[in-house]
């Protein structure tokens, strides 16, 4: 009886708590605290290290395309093992 | 009822002792002192549209202190109990397990930057106590308590280490990403979809209680219907939080 009790104590709040998620997520943006994303200092910084680990990502999945070596970079493909 | 406060009261006192006497106090009040006063006293050139950057900095500087000092209280609530063996004499007074927890729970909730910020703000000049401030606090306040909840209940089902570095992955991630989670469900779909779904269903939504740009910028307060959603939903998950601490404690073989 006392398990099904704390059972009930955690389900009710859980189920109120992903009604409540979900209710937040279709009221519009300007409307909640968080007006507009991805314009505070924080965000800036993030994004500009994000543009930065993007480019290095992407090159290096060119040079696993290209065999190991860069795009546009013949003497490192020719040098790149078979 | 009265034995229920005065029980409380008790715990309350205990556990404030207990953070003076590590001077975990002390710690925060030069933090805040040293960084937040010169940030919300300054104006750069003279202008004062420049001190929102000030602003901003200042408080993205609390969000990062809250967290991490909410996430360290909560997850030393217990451990050193169990390590020193001090919990023995506590349950063995007429205090239940639950109403430990709740002790614990209230002291680490505890949250007064904002305080210390509002007065800044109004020995600059920008007004003592405005209502798009007060909203932010009382957000504060309930991330505060999502955050101590989370910790707590890590710090019961977990090892320290893993649980802070996990509570502050969790929350840290979802303060940055999680507005983006349904849009990214619906457009991947299938089982990373659901996976999504459920992830934002149940992890926990610090971006909920974000206010800083409104405060910053003065854009207004938010909807009063919207705020107690949103208050409500902090309610509802510290409670299931502190529903799960409860019973992995009365489980807990000590």
């Amino acid at each position: 009886m006392t398990s099904r009790i704390q059972i009930l104590e955690i389900v009710g709040p859980l189920a109120v708590m992903v009604a409540l998620a979900f209710d937040i997520a279709h009221i519009p943006t300007s409307r909640l605290p968080q007006a507009v994303q991805g314009s505070d200092v924080l965000s800036v910084v993030f994004g500009d290290a994000k543009k930065v680990i993007s480019a290095a990502m992407l090159q290096k999945a060119d040079s696993y395309f290209h065999g190991g070596g860069g795009h546009g970079c013949r003497s490192r493909v020719r040098d790149a093992p078979p | 009822m009265k034995l229920f406060f005065f029980q409380c009261r008790a715990l309350v006192k205990l556990s404030l002792l207990e953070l003076w006497r590590r001077n975990d106090v002390f710690g925060l009040l030069i933090l805040a002192l040293v960084l937040l006063v010169p940030l919300a006293m300054a104006k750069p050139f003279g202008s004062t549209g420049a001190v929102r950057y000030m602003d901003e900095v200042a408080l993205v500087l609390m969000w990062g202190y809250s967290l991490f000092i909410a996430l360290g209280t909560g997850a030393r609530a217990f451990p050193p109990e169990f390590e020193n063996r001090t919990i023995y004499p506590l349950l063995a007074k007429p205090v239940s397990r639950g109403m430990f927890l709740w002790g614990k729970y209230l002291v680490s909730a505890l949250a007064f930057f904002y305080m210390l910020f509002a007065v800044a703000g109004g020995l600059r000049g920008t007004g003592w106590f405005p209502m798009d401030l007060m909203q932010a606090f009382l957000l504060h306040v309930a991330f505060v308590s999502v955050a101590v909840s989370v910790s707590m209940l890590g710090s019961l089902i977990l090892s320290p280490s893993a649980n802070l570095t996990l509570s502050a992955i969790l929350l840290g991630g979802m303060f940055f990403f999680g507005r983006r989670l349904p849009e990214y469900a619906e457009t991947v779909g299938g089982v990373l979809g659901l996976f999504v779904k459920v992830l934002y269903a149940i992890a926990p939504h610090a971006e909920f209680f974000d206010m800083r740009q409104r405060v910053i910028h003065g854009w207004g307060t938010v909807e009063f219907r919207v705020l107690l959603v949103v208050l409500a939903y902090a309610i509802a998950y510290t409670a299931v939080c502190l529903a799960c601490a409860r019973l992995a404690l009365k489980r807990k073989r000590l």
